[in-house]
């Protein structure tokens, strides 16, 4: 039971991989983001 | 005013989402009792907007006549759709049920839920999409109406010392002081077609029939094919010029090296005017060669890779890597011509370069869009792409697989999809298709970006180095797009093979 748990949570932590793709990702939204923003502004 | 109409107009929408949202939750709303309510609100709104805008311009009739034939119709439709709705619809039994969200709950967990719970949460998507329809065609509607760039008052401001007086209106034609026989001096404006939208100048021209300025006035280009057309005063080319000029890119005007199409705008713009002038004010002989179709190396290259798009063999290695790099060096490094979004809206609004001059847009995105529809293949996507290439040889260099939080890749596509709207919101309510463009394919192979853009293009390169088609799978507003008209595309074809197998077998 314990071992399982232990698998488990081995399973649940995000790896270096996922963290720096999803870090990654989330920064790439907020540079679109900005860029939309940035036309947005200087138009109006 | 107009601010605060627009402030007023906000807090309405919201107390209209919340109305709405809080209807879902004890009915059973069906599609069509969303799409009454939603069109019926939208409707409303609009008219609302429609006749503050009208009053403040002081044509309160026109104001009027949008109340009569916006709102009329939207408060009708919305009692009627609101009446059927509480009468007809299913009542929820347990409305208190539904669990309260709290503001600070992460939008994972929202958008979780959304797809396993019931009746409720898929009116909410489907509320969702109609929503952005509808709030596309409203700020489609906004840039049609508010598109009225006012540029005989930019002249008349630049030549405020010039005695000017109007003398014709479609082309705008200025007559500077008095005319005597054949000659006089003029200011015309005239617009060209980039492939973003027109590029408006006018010009100034002398009793001597030359062109002595050439004046900008407004244009939709991408800024970066601006500034380079810019750096390299490209408008000195046309001073000094008799006015029967062939004013033609290839034959006597020089193109821009990385914005020919840019140039091409400018000399279209400048050729029209010029030539007005010729026939209409000079009374001078026509001596100018009609614009030939482009038609060199350049296009055949285009055509040849769009074929070939078409063939399987090219899907499996080694052809699939030869086509590949093609794809990257011709449509890419060569050529610059990759369809963005902004190509895409600028087709949606109208704007259409001549075939003429633009055989490789109209290839390009013509031809993208007839294979979607006439064969139902997208063809440009993890094809003809040149980005799409470039991805596939960053992420085989690295050889990483990384795969973004599960969370992440649930919602991706529905990120992709807001950005894709907001891009289209900003484009159409501007009715500038470069506004929203923030693909960074122009800058990948030109080198040549503004801002931001130097930022999105090395995170889509590093991207795709940790993740396979970072930008394809999780952002390309151009690839959503093209998406989009697939399913609409295959939806209409099923309907109609629904159809046809219907009366097929009452024919039988």
């Amino acid at each position: 039971m314990v071992e399982q748990q232990d698998r488990l949570a081995k399973v649940d932590k995000p790896g270096v991989g996922t963290v720096i793709s999803s870090a990654l990702y989330m920064v790439t939204v907020v540079m679109v983001l900005a860029y939309i923003y940035q036309s947005f502004a200087t138009h109006f | 005013m107009m601010g605060l109409t627009w402030y007023i107009l906000g807090l309405f929408t919201s107390a209209s989402a919340i109305f709405l949202w809080k209807l879902s939750e004890r009915y059973a709303l069906n599609i069509r009792a969303w799409s009454g309510l939603v069109c019926g609100i939208g409707l409303i709104l609009f008219s609302i907007a429609w006749w503050v805008g009208a009053v403040l311009e002081g044509v309160p009739r026109a104001g009027s006549m949008g109340i009569l034939l916006f709102g009329l119709p939207g408060i009708v439709l919305f009692t009627t759709t609101l009446r059927y709705s509480t009468q007809r619809l299913e009542k929820l039994s347990h409305p208190a049920a539904q669990p309260e969200k709290s503001e600070a709950e992460p939008a994972r967990v929202t958008l979780r839920n959304a797809q396993t719970r019931g009746v409720d949460k898929s009116g909410y998507w489907v509320f969702l999409r109609y929503g952005a329809y509808v709030s596309l065609a409203v700020a489609f509607i906004i840039g049609i109406v508010t598109d009225k760039t006012d540029y005989e008052s930019l002249i008349l401001a630049k030549y405020a010392d010039l005695e000017l007086k109007k003398i014709h209106d479609d082309p705008v034609v200025f007559q500077v002081g008095e005319k005597h026989d054949n000659n006089g001096e003029y200011i015309l404006i005239q617009e060209g077609q980039g492939y973003g939208g027109p590029f408006v100048f006018g010009i100034r021209i002398k009793d001597d029939a030359k062109i002595h300025e050439v004046i900008p006035l407004a244009d939709k280009e991408t800024p970066a094919f601006i500034k380079k057309i810019q750096e390299a005063n490209y408008r000195d080319q046309f001073v000094n010029r008799p006015v029967s000029d062939n004013f033609i890119v290839g034959v006597d005007i020089d193109a821009v090296s990385g914005a020919t199409v840019t140039t091409m705008a400018a000399a279209e713009a400048i050729r029209k005017a010029a030539h007005v002038a010729v026939l209409d004010y000079f009374k001078l002989e026509r001596s100018w060669q009609q614009t030939p179709w482009k038609i060199g190396h350049q296009e055949v290259l285009i055509l040849l890779l769009f074929v070939l798009a078409f063939l399987p063999l090219f899907n499996k290695p080694p052809y699939k890597y030869l086509y590949m790099a093609a794809t990257v060096a011709v449509v890419g490094f060569y050529l610059n011509a990759a369809i963005s979004i902004g190509s895409i809206s600028a087709l949606l609004m109208g704007y259409m370069p001549s075939a003429r001059e633009h055989l490789i847009w109209w290839i390009l995105v013509i031809g993208t869009i007839a294979g979607i529809i006439v064969l139902g293949k997208n063809v440009y996507c993890y094809k003809i792409c040149p980005f799409y290439g470039v991805q596939y040889v960053v992420n085989k260099i690295s050889g990483n697989r990384l795969k973004p939080s599960p969370a992440i890749i649930r919602n991706a596509r529905v990120i992709a999809n807001f950005l894709l709207w907001l891009a289209l919101m900003l484009i159409f309510s501007l009715r500038l298709p470069a506004a929203g463009a923030f693909e960074p394919f122009a800058m990948m192979f030109s080198l040549e970006g503004i801002g931001i853009q130097w930022y999105i293009l090395p995170l889509s390169i590093i991207g795709s180095f940790f993740m396979s088609l970072f930008w394809c799978r999780f952002f390309c507003p151009a690839g959503s797009a093209l998406s989009i008209f697939l399913k609409i595309r295959k939806k209409v074809a099923s309907l109609l093979i629904a159809r046809r197998t219907i009366s097929e077998n009452q024919d039988g």
